[in-house]
C-alpha cells in the first residue's frame, strides 16, 4: 500500500553503500510494500543484484529510455515504473514507446507514472492513458511534481480517474506547500491504495510523511490496529543512516511531542492525558515528560514532586513556581529537574534559618 | 475566480513559545513581533500576561512599539488574567474557553451552562474596560458542534470580534474540515479563525480547507512552532493560500526567511531541512545543489 521514497533520497543525498543496505533492513520493519528506486543510482551506489527477497519488494524508477530498461533488466529488477514528463497535446513520446515495449519483451511488471499529472484534466490524463501502446500496464501513478494539489481537488481527481482507468492507481504527491501528506491521505479516503511515502517527508521537493499517513490511517480512520511501538524508534534510525536527525517536534516521531510545559496543558495531562493528546505516546515507542519552565502553573509543579513523592504545600509551589520562571527566562531555556530540586532545598534550608535568625 | 482575502492572527509569541523548553527573551519577542508587523501580519497574539513580571515587560515592550498590527493578549476565562492583561494596557484580548464536554467535564470538572456564563461575565468585564474581545474555543474539533454554536451566538449579541475554532489534538482531517466548515460557517454569526494542530502532520491543510470553505482567519507560527508537534505554519498557509488557492493575503514571502531565522535562533531551534518553503531542502541554490 505505501510506497518507499526513503530509499531513493538516500541514494540522491549519495549515503554511503553500508547505510543505503541497512536502510533496506530497516524498511522491512515498516509496512512498505515497494520500495522505488531509480535503476541508474542503483547501479550507481554499487548496490547489490536485486536477490529474490528483494525482487517482490524493489520497483525500479526508469527514466524513460531502452538502455535503463536493459540496465534494470541485468540488475535483476522485476517490477518497474517508468517515468514520463509528457507535454500537453503531445501524447507519450516515442522514446517511452520504446521502453515500454522493451520492458514488454522482457516480461517486467510494468508502472507508468505521469510526475506532472495534475497539470492536466482528467480527460486529457484518459487520453494519455489511450496513448499507452503496450496492453499489460499494472499500475498507472499520478504525480503532483510541482504540488499544484489541495486535499478536496485530490479527493475529486481520483475519484474522476478511478472511473476512467482500469488500472489500479498510485498516488505520488509533493511537499512544496506543506500538503503532500493531507493530499494522499485524501487520495487514500476516496479508494487509491497505492501511495507514495517517504519516512519524515523526505524527498526532492518532499514527499507524505509514511509515519504520518500510517498513524492518520490509524487513528483519524480507524483502520487497522496494527502495532506501531517501534516507529519512532525505526524512523529516526532510517534517518541516521541518512546522516539526518528527526526534528524534536516532528509529527508522530519526534521526541518532544509528549513534552508537556504550559500551566494548563499540564493541569490537563495530569487529570487525563487524552486532553491534550491525540494518542498515547506508548503507541508509537515514545514517552511523556512534563517539562517545568516560563509557562509552567502550580499543577506542574505539585506534580513534580509528588512524583518524587514530595508533599509541597500550596505556599512552597507557590515560592517555587515563581523562582522557576524567572530562572527559565534568565537562562532562556526549561528548569532541569536536578535544578528544580535544588531550588526546593535551598527554600527548605531558608526557612528554619529565619526562624533562627527571628529568635536569637 | 474573485480572489478572497484572509487574514493571520500569528501566535508565534504565545503558542509558538510554548512549545516545550522555549523561552523567548524581552528584546527576542520585540523583534519577532516588529518583523511579524513589517511582513504585514495583521494580528500579533503576543502573549499571555497573567503568567508573570517577565511576561508583562515583553508586552509592554510591545505593545508601545507603535506597531500597525493589532497586539492581543491570551486569557482564560478568568478575572485575574484579564486584569493582568488589561494593566498591561492591552485593548485586544482573546478569551479562551473548553468547549467540548471532555474538556469540561475531565478538566474543568464544570458543565456547559457554568463554562457560559463565566465567558458572558469575562466578556462583560474586558469589555468594561474598553476592550475589543476575541472568543477561542478550545478542543472544539471534539466538541459537540451545536454547543459551538451556542458560544459564538452569545458571544456575537455580547459584541465579541470573532470566534476561534481551535482543533487543540490536532485529530482532523482535510476531508472532515470540508463538511464541517460548510455546515458551520453559514451558521456562525461571527467571523472564524482556525487554529489547528499538527500532530498528523496536517494543520496546514486543515487551516487551508476551512479557509477555502468560508473561514475568514488562520492562526500560525513561524516554523509552526507550538505545543507538542506544532502549529499550521505561517509560511506555508500563507504560500500555500496565494499560489495552491489563488487567493489573498497581504503578508509579504519574502519575509519568510528572515522570520524564520529570527524565531529559530531566539527559540534555539533548528529548521528540518525537509521543512517547506524555509528548509534547507526547499531553497531553490540547495535544491539545484543536492540534485
Amino acid at each position: 500500500m505505501w510506497v518507499d521514497q526513503t530509499l531513493q533520497e538516500g541514494l540522491r543525498r549519495s549515503s554511503s553503500r553500508e547505510n543505503l543496505i541497512r536502510v533496506l533492513q530497516l524498511l522491512e520493519s515498516l509496512p512498505v510494500r515497494v520500495i522505488d528506486s531509480k535503476v541508474t543510482d542503483w547501479e550507481k551506489c554499487d548496490l547489490p543484484r536485486i536477490n529474490t527477497s528483494l525482487k517482490k519488494r524493489i520497483r525500479g524508477r526508469i527514466n524513460g529510455t531502452v538502455e535503463e530498461v536493459e540496465l534494470a533488466y541485468k540488475l535483476g529488477f522485476e517490477k518497474i515504473i517508468v517515468d514520463c514528463q509528457p507535454q500537453l497535446g503531445q501524447g507519450i513520446v516515442s522514446q517511452v514507446c520504446s521502453a515500454l515495449f522493451a520492458a514488454q519483451m522482457r516480461q517486467m511488471n510494468i508502472g507508468i507514472c505521469i510526475e506532472n499529472a495534475s497539470q492536466f484534466s482528467i480527460d486529457e490524463i484518459a487520453f494519455l492513458w489511450r496513448d499507452i501502446p503496450i496492453d499489460r500496464i499494472e499500475t498507472l501513478a499520478y504525480g503532483d511534481k510541482d504540488s499544484l494539489l489541495d486535499p478536496l481537488k485530490t479527493s475529486q481527481i481520483m475519484i474522476l480517474l478511478k472511473q476512467k482507468i482500469p488500472v489500479p492507481l498510485e498516488f505520488h504527491g509533493h511537499n512544496a506547500y506543506g500538503l503532500a501528506t493531507a493530499n494522499s491521505l485524501a487520495a487514500y479516503q476516496v479508494g487509491v491504495k497505492h501511495i507514495a511515502t517517504a519516512v519524515a517527508g523526505l524527498g526532492l521537493n518532499g514527499h507524505a510523511a509514511l509515519e504520518e499517513l500510517m498513524m492518520a490511517r490509524k487513528r483519524l480512520l480507524g483502520e487497522g490496529m496494527m502495532d506501531t511501538s517501534q516507529l519512532a524508534l525505526i524512523c529516526s534510525q532510517i534517518l541516521s543512516m541518512l546522516e539526518l536527525t528527526v526534528p524534536k517536534a516532528k509529527a508522530i516521531i519526534g521526541q518532544d511531542i509528549f513534552s508537556h510545559e504550559s500551566g494548563i496543558h499540564v493541569d490537563g495531562v495530569v487529570k487525563n492525558p487524552l486532553l491534550y493528546e491525540a494518542f498515547s505516546p506508548e503507541e508509537v515507542g515514545l514517552v511523556r515528560r512534563l517539562v517545568v519552565g516560563k509557562h509552567s502553573g502550580t499543577a506542574s509543579i505539585h506534580a513534580k514532586f509528588r512524583n518524587w513523592n514530595i508533599h509541597l504545600s500550596q505556599e512552597e509551589g507557590n515560592t517555587l513556581l515563581k523562582q522557576v520562571r524567572k530562572l527559565a527566562v534568565e537562562q532562556k531555556k526549561q528548569v532541569d529537574d536536578l535544578v528544580l530540586f535544588d531550588l526546593y532545598q535551598s527554600i527548605k534550608s531558608s526557612v528554619p534559618q529565619r526562624n533562627s535568625s527571628c529568635s536569637s | 475566480m474573485y480572489a478572497r482575502t484572509i487574514e493571520i492572527v500569528d501566535t508565534t509569541l504565545r503558542d509558538g513559545e510554548q512549545s516545550p523548553g522555549t523561552v523567548f527573551s524581552a528584546q527576542d519577542k520585540l523583534n519577532i513581533a516588529t518583523a511579524l508587523d513589517r511582513a504585514g501580519v495583521t494580528w500579533i497574539e503576543a502573549g499571555v500576561p497573567i503568567m508573570g513580571e517577565e511576561e508583562q515587560e515583553a508586552m509592554k515592550m510591545i505593545l508601545s512599539a507603535g506597531l500597525k498590527a493589532k497586539i492581543i493578549a491570551w486569557n482564560r476565562a478568568l478575572k485575574n488574567d484579564i486584569l493582568s492583561s488589561v494593566s498591561c494596557g492591552f485593548s485586544h484580548l482573546h478569551i479562551s474557553v473548553p468547549v467540548s464536554d471532555f474538556h469540561i467535564e475531565q478538566k474543568l470538572k464544570k458543565s456547559r451552562e457554568w463554562v457560559l456564563e463565566n465567558l458572558r461575565k469575562s466578556i462583560s468585564l474586558a469589555q468594561s474596560f474598553g476592550c475589543t474581545v476575541s472568543v477561542g474555543a478550545e478542543d472544539a474539533s471534539r466538541g459537540d458542534r451545536e454547543y459551538f454554536l451556542e458560544i459564538a451566538d452569545m458571544a456575537a449579541e455580547l459584541g465579541a470580534v470573532r470566534i476561534r475554532y481551535a482543533d487543540t489534538v490536532g485529530c482532523l482531517n482535510p476531508l472532515a474540515v470540508h463538511s464541517i466548515f460548510q455546515e458551520l460557517i453559514p451558521r456562525c454569526p461571527l467571523p472564524i479563525e482556525v487554529h489547528m494542530h499538527n500532530d498528523f502532520g496536517l494543520a496546514n491543510a486543515n487551516t487551508l480547507v476551512a479557509l477555502a470553505a468560508g473561514a475568514e482567519l488562520a492562526s500560525t507560527t513561524v516554523g509552526g512552532i507550538g505545543e507538542r508537534a506544532g502549529n499550521a505554519a505561517l509560511e506555508e498557509v500563507v504560500t500555500a493560500w496565494q499560489v495552491v488557492y489563488g487567493m489573498k493575503c497581504h503578508v509579504n514571502r519574502n519575509d519568510f526567511l528572515h522570520l524564520s531565522h529570527l524565531v529559530m535562533q531566539a527559540g534555539s531551534k533548528e529548521v528540518f531541512d525537509y521543512k517547506p518553503i524555509i528548509g534547507n531542502a526547499f531553497t531553490a541554490d540547495n535544491t539545484n545543489k543536492i540534485a
